[in-house]
């Protein structure tokens, strides 16, 4: 995708057929040898988090060697009002296309498989849904 | 096949709130009791004893934290109080391999307790034979 004048953007994850606005973000977790490199993350407003990780990629990238204390782990709450203790660490999160970096929150909980970009990660940000071309963009 | 005790009163409550919920039939304990695990499994979970001491020693250490190294980056490990840093990145480099568990935290910022997801779970998938 071309970019630049302090903007970039990435094309809609494509799945069954419905398009999802995704930033292409990049994780960095204590561990450097696992790197997760710039990644294309589904931005969910339903999620008022920061950043959600698998649980898999959340172990795998070592963010249980940079967790919060376990009193400062939120919960979280569906929309069917179930309760689901989540784990948090801290993280430095990138915006490589515009060599942003910032720090936030990584959570995940059992079972997770889903990576999603939260309204806290996006409340900082000036992001463009263009949903004729497809396509979500950050404005620097 | 599970058995076990609990503790009376707790025992009642929860045969009260699973003929409720069920009704008065033979599997309302049943389905009430695997509820209940599904529901401690989804919400708690198992920590090393590591993350343990971690967190204890953060407990006990949080006054002289907050006093000591305020709006810094504070690394505990192997249960005690390993270093204090100005920036985040500089708390998150660790030495592969020499610990199972890490608080770092920054002193005196609270983070948000509670977060919507704005899903329902999915139903568990059967586990199978095993």
């Amino acid at each position: 995708m071309e970019d630049g004048g302090g903007k970039a953007c990435w094309p809609y994850l494509k799945v069954d057929g419905a398009g999802f606005p995704v930033l292409g973000l990049s994780v960095e977790g204590p561990l450097e040898a696992q790197p997760l490199g710039e990644a294309m993350v589904r931005i969910d407003t339903g999620y008022d988090g920061f950043l959600l990780l698998s649980e898999e990629k959340y172990r795998r990238m070592g963010f249980h060697l940079s967790e919060l204390p376990r009193k400062y782990w939120p919960e979280g709450v569906t929309i069917a009002g179930e309760i689901i203790r989540l784990r948090r660490a801290l993280a430095v999160i990138r915006i490589p296309k515009l060599n942003l970096t910032f720090e936030g929150y990584v959570d995940t909980f059992h079972g997770n498989t889903e990576d999603l970009a939260g309204l806290r990660l996006i409340e900082g940000l000036k992001i463009i849904l263009d949903g004729p071309a497809q396509l979500a963009c950050i404005m620097e | 096949m599970i058995k076990g005790e609990l503790p009376k009163e707790l025992e009642e409550m929860f045969r009260r709130k699973a003929m409720e919920k069920y009704g008065y039939s033979k599997g309302a304990i049943s389905r009430a009791l695997e509820a209940a695990v599904k529901l401690w499994l989804k919400y708690d979970y198992e920590s090393v004893e590591e993350e343990e001491s971690n967190n204890r020693a953060f407990e006990s250490m949080l006054d002289e934290l907050e006093e000591k190294y305020p709006g810094m980056y504070v690394v505990i490990a192997g249960g005690k109080l390993i270093s204090a840093h100005r920036s985040l990145a500089e708390a998150l480099k660790v030495e592969e391999g020499k610990y199972m568990h890490r608080i770092v935290f920054k002193v005196g910022e609270k983070p948000f307790g509670r977060v919507r997801l704005g899903w329902r779970m999915a139903a568990a998938k059967p586990a199978g034979h095993t």
